[in-house]
């Protein structure tokens, strides 16, 4: 009998802290493989999916080194107003260590459609505005590409999740190109962060050690409101 | 770590469900709001947030709020013909068939996603602001510098929440097609702030692929390989 339910898959992530780099990298087969089934199965406003899932394997350590570096410059940068200016290197485990322990890190930037498909191209001749086939109208709907990465990074760590593979998000990272310059793996906004690979340390087991006290989210009557 | 490939992955077959809904089934076969309840608190449950914000809301409207989805419906109308240049798409486009959000009109539970401001903090994220940390999510005056992170978190909600319902059968169909610019909301008194997204669920009655033109056939999705970047 069919007992697991998707509720029960889902509730199974936990945010990792630190990846475990003894442990043997998941097979590149198998993470394309999952990629694939998330790309089939997640919706596009008009079919565009205006943005680019780029895959750093395990070989690539100094570019995961280097992003790790970025995200604590952003945070430092993001709390200088706190005159304590704790140094996130020196906390238990180090804040995005998540990334640079990775066997796998998943880039997703914004993508402009320079080959549209037949009826998006017909659409666009009898006078429809594609935002996603410009440059600028991809700058313009940062909030959409946004939204749809939320959606395929979903399905895909729902298919990681049912793989027993674990996963980390990271959004903390400077979204200008301008910021970008000195890495030659970003070349178009970034959107999100997804590393993965096998937990070594859950956020939930540095809870158990009375960090994070009262680190709560909010209660549901809060976000969900029925008319 | 061995990990097998599974061919029988649930959230594979249970996500492989979803069609876009041009019509749900109307009339006696409403779902129960216990049932939506019920899944909105799941997807509440399961999806991640930064820094443990939620910067958004979920508005609700239920089969009673018939005036409410006419008047959305209508806004994003309005909004393709201003985008466009077109004064009354319903008549120049829409003759024979219907635009694909007029599953706005005939949906059992129309779900509104707009941002929020957090007033109040948990007690971990009081303790680093009273330390000097900036979030943004508490803020009035920056919340709409989140607009970009919290549509990436409205995604994930959203997804979770498509997730759970197709896997009871329950159809659904997502909107970007609306006016983002709030002063064109305020006939709905409750959507306050910039909405992110629509979502409808119900029973699907018509499908778009199942009823797609000879033209509509060609509207396929970019290749995988142009979408992921295999570095190595």
């Amino acid at each position: 009998m069919e007992t697991t339910t998707i509720d029960s898959i889902l509730d199974k992530r936990r945010h990792v802290m630190e990846f475990d780099t003894n442990a043997p990298a998941p097979d590149k087969d198998l993470i394309d493989d999952l990629l694939r089934r998330a790309w089939k199965v997640t919706p596009s406003k008009n079919n565009f999916m205006p943005y680019e899932i780029n895959v750093l394997g395990p070989q690539h350590q100094a570019e995961k080194n280097h992003l790790y570096e970025k995200s604590l410059g952003s945070e430092k940068s993001a709390n200088s107003n706190n005159p304590i200016r704790n140094d996130p290197r020196q906390l238990e485990i180090p804040a995005y260590a998540c990334i640079s322990s990775c066997a796998y890190l998943i880039i997703f930037t914004d993508r402009c459609e320079d080959k549209p498909n037949p009826f998006q191209q017909r659409a666009w001749n009898r006078g429809v505005f594609h935002a996603p086939m410009t440059e600028e109208g991809v700058g313009s709907i940062g909030e959409t590409v946004s939204l749809e990465v939320g959606m395929f990074a979903t399905a895909f760590a729902g298919l990681c999740v049912d793989h027993g593979i674990d996963l980390s998000y990271t959004l903390n990272f400077k979204r200008s190109l301008d910021k970008w310059k000195d890495t030659w793996f970003i070349n178009r906004r970034p959107m999100l962060f997804i590393s993965l690979g096998k937990a070594k340390t859950y956020r939930e087991d540095l809870k158990a050690k009375g960090l994070y006290n009262g680190d709560v989210r909010p209660e549901y009557n809060r976000i969900v409101k029925f008319l | 770590m061995k990990i097998v490939k599974k061919s029988n992955s649930k959230v594979f077959s249970v996500l492989s469900k979803y069609r876009y809904v041009r019509h749900f089934q109307s009339g006696t076969s409403r779902l129960k709001e216990k049932t939506v309840k019920k899944l909105l608190y799941q997807a509440w449950k399961v999806t991640p947030s930064k820094n443990n914000f939620m910067p958004y809301k979920v508005h609700v409207l239920g089969p009673k709020h018939q005036e409410y989805k006419d008047s959305i419906f209508q806004k994003c109308l309005q909004n393709e013909g201003d985008s466009d240049g077109v004064i009354d798409p319903l008549t120049d486009r829409y003759l024979e068939q219907l635009p694909n959000y007029a599953n706005i009109l005939t949906c059992d539970y129309l779900l509104i996603f707009t941002l929020r401001v957090e007033h109040y903090p948990n007690p971990f994220q009081q303790m680093l602001i009273e330390r000097g940390h900036n979030y943004p999510a508490t803020k009035e005056n920056e919340i709409e510098t989140l607009v970009t992170p919290a549509s990436l978190e409205v995604g994930m909600f959203a997804n979770t929440f498509k997730t759970l319902c197709l896997e009871k059968d329950i159809d659904v169909a997502f909107t970007g097609c609306f006016p983002y610019d709030i002063t064109h909301w305020r006939d709905i008194p409750f959507v306050k702030r910039e909405p992110l997204l629509l979502m409808t669920i119900g029973k699907g009655k018509v499908f778009r692929q199942d009823h797609a033109s000879e033209v509509e056939k060609t509207d396929y999705k970019p290749d995988y390989k142009k979408v992921i970047n295999f570095v190595g």
